[in-house]
């Protein structure tokens, strides 16, 4: 590695010439929002390369994606890679969201990145189910379905967004299309838009919020060069980690899907789980749409409404309640339902 | 912490252990254990489309000379995945489990106007025969045990052990429907109840008493796909355990259809209506081994030389037994082949007719036998129904030649006219010539 | 880092352990990075299997009369009798692929880059630099001829009139039947 007196390289120079030690404290945040960003990366660099072999015509989605699995040259391993990135994507940020809330990261100016942030879990979760209709085997018809109509249920705009997913009266032959319009580029280009803004509001706003330990000396910072080899060093580990659980644990791949006979196998995507749960208890409009966005609009209002507090810097502020109570039961609630659809 | 490369190096030998994980799982793909080094393609000239079966199933007999695999392939029959490599994957939509021949599914495998399905002329609708026929319904059976127990006042069937209906009525004692027998409904006797319960399974809707001598598979496969004692397979596919009951001794169909095949349900043991239970025949070694003498036929059964000698499918032909496209009440609606059918009476010589149309059926059926030499412009016997005897051809010197379908022997018909037998003409059936000519059980 | 001087007659030469450390580091990276790359270049160059059949069946030679050209536009290819029996020439340009169409002298012309074949193929002129590939033909077991677009051919390859005769006249006697 170079020595102190050598000009940094240009993965140092993306980072601040040093930053507050506090900042960087594994058991303070974690490295979720880092390993979010890793996961990210790796993500859109599979899906690039499965783009030279997916097939997104209804006929031959299911068949070009047997073709990765089984024949290309670790095309599996791509495949794999990128799903579990992409599942890893989906917990890593949420749990990031539920970090952030506990500590009061969302206080101040970072509010607006609070936002931003939550719009990323949306389109990441837009991404993740948009992704798994692509696979387009019977597995996922009913999810599909059942989606996609769920859509249908917002007030005023529901049918078009409707038909802008769907690309027709129906599940049929042009949805794999929009499906992988929206996968590969409606959804992704806001998502890496956002994630930059993300991150440059991060610096912009002093960086990760800390507090500092005493206020008369000044605080340790660490150097760039040692805050990139601390991320390479994560990076290193949530690689073997991919690698590894891609080896050993390929994801699902059944028949072709024939809109016309759906299976009998009726389950969301574990992400959404949850609303199956709430779907069984009521009304689609209330439980599936109305629920869902009104928990989402609780957690808009976090840093503005519903939390006071101004200390920063620590896990479970005490002038924090209000917040963290609201993102803990969301969080809980989400668990036990995902938990309840899991286990039937 | 800054200062140690040793957390690096970890890093890089954590990656370093994935990547070669990664390159162990590549080495070794789910169908390693069955022999084969790389995927094996297919790629029959009906579709165009390669297909992977044989990566695994290499070694698998075709299936018959009339589907040579290298024009029909597998999917098109079986259907499942043709591009997958793992068993989970490419048995995604296989039609049937092993069986695409099972009722259920046999529309769609077998099925279609190209193929035994759907052609107007139910002659060449083998699929609506075979469902229609008293073998698929058991609607003899169902009729005779809720007559003899008051459930109906007659003995014409009512009831199929799957609801079937026939819109086009061909012969006087064709149905044109029957429903699905549901015997727990309260107004069903006691009697016809238990018979629901014991002894519903001796015909082609449903899939055979798991025990040796019983073993066959169902729907057409039942007859067509030979089976052993055991059950057990005994060909070349790698994924087949040996010892496994449940599946035919090869992955093959055939006409040539031995008289064992049939002996799976006939010839198995007798009902009691008193006590509703089947008593098996116990005359039978349990290994199989018997000689056919004495297998062929329950001990209560007096047969002739040739019942026993030649097979059940050399006089039993397929209009009989896959019926003629009716629902039929009885076998003796359906069953027409006498004594005499080719052995002719004093005075009369067997029904014959010529075979004109090189699209005749009895043709196509002759060609898929081997032994058969038959040709355009031969003589062969008819039964009084119109089923065609092809095996049996009379010869230019008026004699009468029999080849047997399954060993290909070929037999002298001798005719009754000009013989020594003192028959009377009015009596014709089986048992009265049984009455000099059966044969002795060891 | 202890202070291992970098350059200068004072430089040890033996490794510390950390220095070895690093460096090990350093390779089992560049190795798992190498690998990754091989990898990559697998991946990318994977080509499904030629979808469509190469096999196309024809016509009994009867069919076919002596001096005949047979525009075959599935397959992509023309089918000529000659007194000394059968040949095939694929219609495919050897400059860049075209197919080449029928002209009005009779031969053949490339609409891309305009080359010109002769009628048996013989290349005229243009920036195809061969003649029309000669394709290999066979008979199947019930006498049809059968066109082989993935073999090649010499100019001269005949499938002999005598063989082809010989079924002629078997189709001929057995009829409709065949």
């Amino acid at each position: 590695m170079s020595s102190a007196t050598a000009r940094p390289s240009f993965f140092e120079h993306l980072h601040p010439p040093s930053i507050p030690e506090a900042q960087a404290r594994f058991r303070y945040t974690f490295g979720l929002g880092g390993l979010g960003a890793f996961f990210f990366l790796v993500v859109s660099l599979s899906g690039a390369l499965l783009l030279f072999y997916y097939s997104p015509s209804s006929e031959q989605a299911n068949a070009s994606i047997q073709l990765l699995q089984y024949h290309v040259p670790l095309g599996w391993l791509i495949r794999g890679l990128h799903f579990w990135s992409g599942q890893a994507l989906v917990v890593t940020t949420g749990l990031h969201l539920l970090r952030v809330a506990l500590t009061g990261g969302h206080r101040g100016r970072r509010r607006f990145n609070w936002l931003l942030g939550l719009g990323l879990l949306t389109l990441i979760v837009g991404l993740d189910f948009s992704g798994y209709g692509l696979r387009w085997d019977a597995s996922i018809g009913w999810a599909l379905l059942v989606g996609t109509n769920l859509l249908r249920q917002l007030p005023l705009l529901g049918e078009s967004l409707y038909r802008w997913a769907v690309g027709g009266p129906g599940l049929g032959e042009a949805t794999v299309l929009r499906l992988f319009g929206w996968h590969v580029f409606g959804l992704m280009l806001p998502a890496l838009a956002l994630l930059v803004w993300h991150v440059f509001r991060v610096r912009r706003d002093g960086g990760i919020a800390y507090s500092p330990d005493s206020a008369d000396e000044p605080a340790p910072r660490l150097p760039r060069r040692e805050l990139v080899q601390r991320e390479l060093l994560a990076m290193l580990l949530a690689g073997s980690a991919l690698l590894i659980v891609a080896a050993m644990a390929a994801p699902a791949l059944d028949g072709p899907l024939d809109p016309a006979a759906l299976s009998t196998e009726v389950h969301a995507p574990w992400f959404f789980l949850w609303i199956q749960e709430l779907l069984r208890m009521g009304d689609p409009l209330w439980m599936g749409v109305a629920l869902p966005l009104a928990a989402l609009a609780l957690l808009m209002l976090l840093p503005y409404a519903i939390d006071r507090g101004t200390i920063l810097g620590r896990w479970l502020p005490r002038d924090g309640r209000p917040a963290q109570m609201l993102a803990l039961a969301l969080a809980l609630g989400w668990g036990l339902l995902t938990l309840r659809g899991a286990l039937r | 912490m800054t200062a140690s490369p040793r957390p690096m190096l970890l890093a890089a030998l954590a990656l370093a252990a994935g990547a070669a994980l990664v390159g162990l799982r590549d080495a070794t793909p789910a169908y390693a254990p069955y022999g084969s080094a790389a995927p094996i393609a297919l790629v029959p000239s009906l579709t165009g489309e390669p297909e992977y079966c044989l990566t695994c199933h290499d070694g698998i007999e075709e299936i018959s000379a009339a589907h040579p695999t290298e024009a029909f392939g597998c999917v098109r029959c079986h259907g499942g995945q043709p591009l997958a490599l793992d068993a989970e994957t490419a048995h995604a939509g296989l039609l049937g489990g092993r069986n695409p021949s099972d009722f259920a599914v046999v529309e769609a495998a077998c099925g279609g106007s190209e193929c035994h399905g759907g052609t107007a002329e139910e002659s060449r609708d083998h699929i609506q025969r075979s469902r229609t026929s008293l073998q698929a319904t058991y609607a003899g059976a169902i009729a005779a045990v809720r007559h003899a127990f008051g459930a109906q006042a007659d003995s014409v069937a009512h009831f199929a052990v799957a609801a079937v209906s026939d819109p086009t009525v061909t012969s006087t004692t064709g149905l044109p429907s029957l429903e699905a027998f549901a015997p727990l409904a309260a107004s069903e006797p006691a009697q016809v109840q238990a018979f629901a319960e014991r002894c519903l399974t001796c015909h082609l809707n449903s899939g055979a008493v798991d025990r040796p001598g019983y073993q066959r598979q169902s729907g057409c496969a039942a007859c067509h796909a030979v089976t052993n004692w055991e059950g057990t397979y005994t060909g070349g596919d790698r994924t087949i355990p040996r010892d496994e009951a449940g599946h035919a001794a090869a992955h093959m169909l055939t006409t040539a259809i031995p008289y064992s095949q049939c002996n799976t349900c006939h010839n198995r043991g007798n009902y009691s209506l008193v006590d509703m239970a089947f008593h098996e025949r116990t005359d039978l070694a349990v290994d199989g081994s018997a000689s056919r003498l004495a297998a062929y036929y329950q001990p209560i059964s007096q047969f002739s030389a040739c019942e026993w000698e030649l097979d059940c499918v050399d006089c039993h032909a397929s209009g009989e037994v896959m019926g003629d496209g009716d629902l039929h009440s009885q076998m003796a609606e359906v069953r027409s082949v006498e004594c005499r059918t080719c052995h002719g009476t004093p005075t009369e010589a067997p029904l014959t007719r010529p075979i004109t149309d090189p699209d005749d059926l009895a043709l196509r059926q002759a060609r898929l036998n081997p032994a058969s030499a038959l040709q355009l412009g031969d003589t062969v016997v008819v039964t009084d129904h119109g089923d065609t005897l092809w095996n049996v051809r009379q010869q230019l010197d008026g004699t009468f030649e029999l080849t047997s379908k399954v060993s290909g022997t070929v037999y002298a018909v001798p005719q009754v006219s000009g013989s020594a037998c003192e028959q009377d003409p009015q009596d014709q059936a089986a048992s009265a010539c049984h009455e000099c000519h059966s044969v002795e059980r060891p | 880092m202890s202070a291992i001087p970098s350059s200068g007659p004072d430089r040890p030469v033996v490794l510390g352990r950390r220095g070895f450390l690093a460096i090990a580091t350093r390779a089992l990276l560049w190795a798992t990075g190498g690998a990754a790359a091989a990898a990559l270049g697998r991946y990318l160059s994977y080509e499904p299997p030629a979808a469509g059949p190469s096999r196309f069946t024809l016509e009994a030679p009867a069919a076919y009369p002596v001096g005949t050209l047979t525009l075959l536009t599935t397959a992509g290819a023309a089918l000529y009798r000659d007194v000394g029996g059968f040949f095939a020439r694929s219609l495919t340009c050897g400059h860049l692929g075209c197919r080449v169409r029928p002209a009005d002298d009779g031969g053949f012309a490339c609409p891309c880059h305009g080359s010109r074949f002769a009628r048996v193929g013989n290349l005229v002129h243009g920036p195809a630099p061969r003649d029309l590939d000669g394709v290999a033909l066979s008979l199947d077991e019930q006498g049809r001829l059968v066109l082989e677009m993935t073999s090649r051919v010499e100019a001269a390859w005949r499938l002999s009139a005598p063989h082809a005769a010989l079924v002629d006249r078997r189709a001929n006697a057995a009829g409709s039947g065949g």
